[in-house]
């Protein structure tokens, strides 16, 4: 079973109005990377948001694939309203090469910069789970590398397990996750090859 | 921008002076004559009691419609059934002439401050309800989904997710609505109050004075204006600043 201390991820069905996405199922094993991938509209998304109602006990915290730092607050604000040590976002900030920004609104800043600020975000809010959705999309592969930098750097610094969805399995295979596909329709789950 | 805007007024005024200099009528005065019949109201104080009479009513009168409208737009924004319900009554309400409502609220009410006040509460409450039900409609989903994943309470999800997206709605409605309840609030002090700008213009369209009416209606315009510019203005910039920024990513 994935789990963390005996606790696991699993999921009952999920449906959206009348029509079954993805069926109930759980991670059978545990790693602190895991990776679920599957085409577009596979139904990765809801199997995300579905993990994150479903694991309350786990605290997930889930970091948007379009990020969703509040564009009226600074950097440093928004990773307040998670955490109100200062001298934590200083060290993750470092952490991801983003030292300087705490006082930039994210409007100021390019999307790679906000995602892997909405990722120090998750961190921050010390989650028992951390699901990334699509972290590479819409990336250049400069900005990808740096991602997979921080990310491995999340995972070995805090012990957090996370789980990241994405069409592109193949910008994480670095990361040596534990890979999983969403696949058929309804979805399901399965390891991958 | 502000060389033109000057200009312009400058423009205005001056086709006032040049028209009303060829028109030589009392009934149609030209700048210099009510400028100064206001500096004589000024100086004896009448306009000041007046305009602070007139501004108090506003101030209270906007100010409960603003509250009420607000409370109101919220509920039928976030609450789909509640607006089916109650958008008949608020759509109702919104086009109901001003006029009915006040004398309805003197005949009502009797000829009080009270009567003036809830007339225009009446009168404008709902269109500032309209105006921020629209706002609240277009509240990010991923906001709200944000803060219910990350746990914020109630209090955060107002203060940090809720009021800054309504800040523009919150901003039209202030502008908007005030405009409109100055408006108002002349009639409503022309019809059933002793003091007041309103009833400045009331008493002086009796004595046939033009130039008093125009000395009344000007100074209360500068007023009016004054506060957009002075208060509305820079306290809308300042909370909006962050949009200078970057937009909504």
């Amino acid at each position: 079973m994935f789990n963390d201390g005996g606790k696991m991820v699993s999921w009952s069905d999920c449906w959206f109005d009348d029509r079954l996405i993805v069926r109930a199922g759980e991670l059978p094993s545990f790693a602190s990377v895991s990776v679920i991938s599957g085409r577009s509209g596979v139904g990765k998304t809801t199997l995300l948001r579905a993990i994150c109602r479903q694991n309350r006990a786990l605290k997930p915290r889930l970091v948007f694939q379009e990020p969703t730092l509040l564009p009226w607050l600074t950097v440093a604000e928004n990773l307040r309203i998670v955490c109100p040590d200062e001298e934590q976002h200083v060290h993750w900030l470092s952490l991801f090469d983003l030292p300087d920004v705490t006082n930039f609104r994210p409007g100021q800043l390019s999307l790679g910069m906000q995602r892997r600020i909405a990722i120090a975000r998750g961190i921050l809010a010390k989650p028992g789970l951390l699901l990334l959705d699509e972290p590479s999309a819409s990336l250049d592969p400069e900005n990808v590398e740096r991602l997979l930098v921080n990310v491995q750097a999340a995972s070995s610094e805090s012990t957090i397990p996370i789980i990241i969805v994405t069409h592109s399995p193949e910008d994480f295979r670095q990361l040596n996750p534990q890979c999983f596909e969403l696949i058929g329709s309804p979805a399901e789950i399965a390891p991958k090859r | 921008m502000r060389f033109a805007t000057a200009t312009s007024l400058l423009t205005l005024v001056f086709a006032w002076a040049v028209t009303s200099y060829f028109a030589q009528s009392d009934a149609y005065p030209g700048p210099i004559a009510v400028v100064d019949r206001m500096l004589a109201e000024a100086a004896s104080g009448e306009l000041w009691f007046h305009l602070g009479a007139t501004f108090s009513r506003v101030i209270v009168a906007f100010g409960f419609a603003w509250l009420i409208g607000v409370l109101i737009g919220t509920s039928l924004g976030r609450s789909e059934s509640l607006d089916r319900w109650f958008w008949p009554w608020v759509n109702t309400f919104l086009n109901m002439p001003a006029l009915v409502v006040i004398v309805i609220c003197y005949l009502g009410l009797g000829m009080t401050e009270a009567a003036a006040v809830v007339a225009v509460v009446i009168n404008k409450a709902p269109l500032i309800a309209v105006n921020i039900r629209d706002g609240v409609r277009q509240f990010e989903a991923r906001y709200e989904e944000f803060a219910s994943i990350y746990g914020l309470s109630w209090l955060q999800k107002m203060r940090l997710i809720w009021i800054p997206q309504l800040e523009p709605f919150l901003f039209t409605a202030l502008r908007t609505g005030l405009s409109l309840t100055w408006k108002i609030i002349l009639v409503v002090e022309l019809l059933g109050r002793s003091s007041g700008v309103g009833f400045q213009i009331h008493l002086y369209f009796q004595l046939f004075e033009v130039d008093m009416i125009l000395a009344y209606a000007l100074s209360f315009m500068v007023a009016m204006q004054f506060i957009e510019w002075v208060v509305v203005r820079p306290l809308e910039q300042h909370v909006q600043r962050w949009r200078k920024d970057g937009q909504l990513v």
